[in-house]
């Protein structure tokens, strides 16, 4: 089982990684971008160009956001995790006793 | 097709204050659109348009940025239990047809009237939804508050539910049976208005809530999987006649997913009203902002005589009410979801208290 303190710290590895990779694209982008405005305004063989590049930047950017909010503690509510797990466990129907192991 | 639009198009030059607008407006938007299932896109197109952007390519532009903001904002939701994966597709597919006819109706303005007639055709179409979806979500929302603050699903979606027609849809996600003939105009209806103003999700949410029978939760949750497969589906157009400008898509995309996933978090924190709160106290401010921008409108086509002075300074106040609104729904959210964890805490404080007591 996780704790919330090996959640943050693989968290902040995850930011540092993904923010490097995002800044990366994002300088790409910006040194680029009269050139992509101008291929990606060309419209017709041109269509997929401006929706793969969304795709890769929500990708890398996106899971960077999601690191920094998970580092910063900001999560969801415990409440909502404990939802699901108490879905699950009404399913089980198989009432065998369960290995358990002590220490 | 493609030419002519291209040559009445002009991609804006980008300042600094722009940049930083963009994203800030992206981060706002994400985190309403990550709470409420959509609404970013109602600022940003304004947004984009008064930095001087064309209405089409503004909406091009923020139509690309949605669909992978909505998938990452959905994924999270996903893993929260709020999504009902099949109601999203089913609905997102029928407002595909919706989006390629708001398309359709786009273009045809656009050659007829021009740059200000396509701006003054989704100022009009901002104003008439806002206002008449806003004040009756709004109206609920109080009721429902008023009773306790426990939803119930509507008459009408109970109704709907009853009737056995051929093909009958199950929906293990909400746990919903209704027809297919009773959530495809919902989906038509979102698509129509995405591609009119980029904001299916006021047709959608309320539909899928007051017609189908969802919770608030659901609803916006589910809208997101919605935004995703029309977003593509309307993007792919629109990139066809090279109307996205990618650098407003990726700027807006850098604030929107750090936004969408922190709107996602403040869902687990609230009651479902606080949902159909934020969204009409948002959805009604935008209008009166709109409405204040339509006389500049009106005036490039000659239809309105009014003072250049005073049509900017209504350019102004519309612009700040806007923002006001952009603020406040920002308000609501991160206020709500503050107080949520700091209760959360204080019960398992006073759990553990009580474990070591």
């Amino acid at each position: 089982m996780t704790t919330v303190q090996e959640r943050r710290k693989k968290a902040k590895k995850d930011a540092l990684l993904f923010g490097a990779v995002s800044c990366a694209l994002y300088a790409g982008a910006f040194v680029y971008a009269d050139a992509m405005v101008t291929m990606f305004a060309k419209g017709g063989m041109y269509t997929m160009l401006p929706i793969v590049t969304v795709f890769l930047f929500s990708y890398v950017h996106g899971n960077f956001a999601g690191s920094v909010w998970t580092a910063l503690g900001i999560e969801a509510s415990a409440k909502a995790g404990r939802k699901t797990d108490k879905a699950d466990a009404a399913k089980r129907t198989d009432s065998r006793n369960r290995a358990t192991v002590t220490a | 097709m493609h030419d002519m639009l291209a040559e009445n198009l002009r991609f804006v030059d980008l300042t600094l204050v722009g940049v930083l607008f963009l994203f800030f407006v992206g981060f706002v938007g994400g985190l309403v659109s990550g709470f409420i299932g959509s609404g970013g896109a109602f600022v940003l197109t304004p947004g984009m348009m008064s930095l001087g952007v064309p209405g089409p390519v503004a909406v091009a532009s923020n139509m690309c940025h949605k669909f992978p903001k909505a998938l990452v904002g959905a994924i999270k939701r996903y893993k929260y239990g709020q999504v009902d994966i099949k109601m999203g597709l089913i609905i997102g597919v029928s407002a595909e047809i919706g989006v390629q006819l708001g398309i359709q109706v786009q273009k045809f303005i656009l050659e007829q009237w021009g740059q200000a007639g396509s701006n003054l055709y989704v100022s009009v179409a901002f104003v008439f939804v806002l206002v008449t979806v806003g004040s009756f979500v709004l109206k609920d929302a109080i009721a429902t508050k008023r009773d306790g603050g426990e939803e119930k699903v509507t008459m009408l979606a109970k109704r709907l539910q009853a009737i056995e027609l051929w093909p009958m849809m199950n929906f293990k996600g909400s746990g919903i049976r209704i027809s297919f003939w009773f959530t495809a105009p919902v989906g038509l209806a979102a698509g129509l208005l995405a591609a009119t103003i980029a904001v299916g999700g006021f047709a959608g949410v309320p539909g899928m809530i007051y017609i189908i029978g969802l919770s608030s939760l659901m609803a916006s949750a589910t809208e997101l999987v919605v935004a995703f497969v029309m977003g593509l589906g309307g993007t792919m157009v629109w990139a066809f006649y090279g109307m996205v400008d990618i650098r407003l898509t990726l700027i807006i995309l850098a604030g929107s997913l750090f936004g969408v996933q922190l709107g996602a978090i403040g869902t687990t924190y609230v009651k479902d009203y606080a949902i159909k709160f934020v969204m009409a106290t948002i959805m009604l401010i935008v209008a009166v902002s709109r409405g204040l921008a339509m006389p500049k409108y009106l005036k490039q086509l000659d239809v309105l005589n009014w003072d250049g002075g005073l049509i900017d300074i209504l350019s102004k106040v519309s612009f700040g009410l806007m923002c006001f609104a952009l603020l406040v729904g920002a308000f609501i959210i991160l206020k709500a979801m503050i107080l949520g964890r700091r209760a959360e805490r204080q019960l398992e404080m006073q759990g553990s208290a009580a474990a070591r007591a």
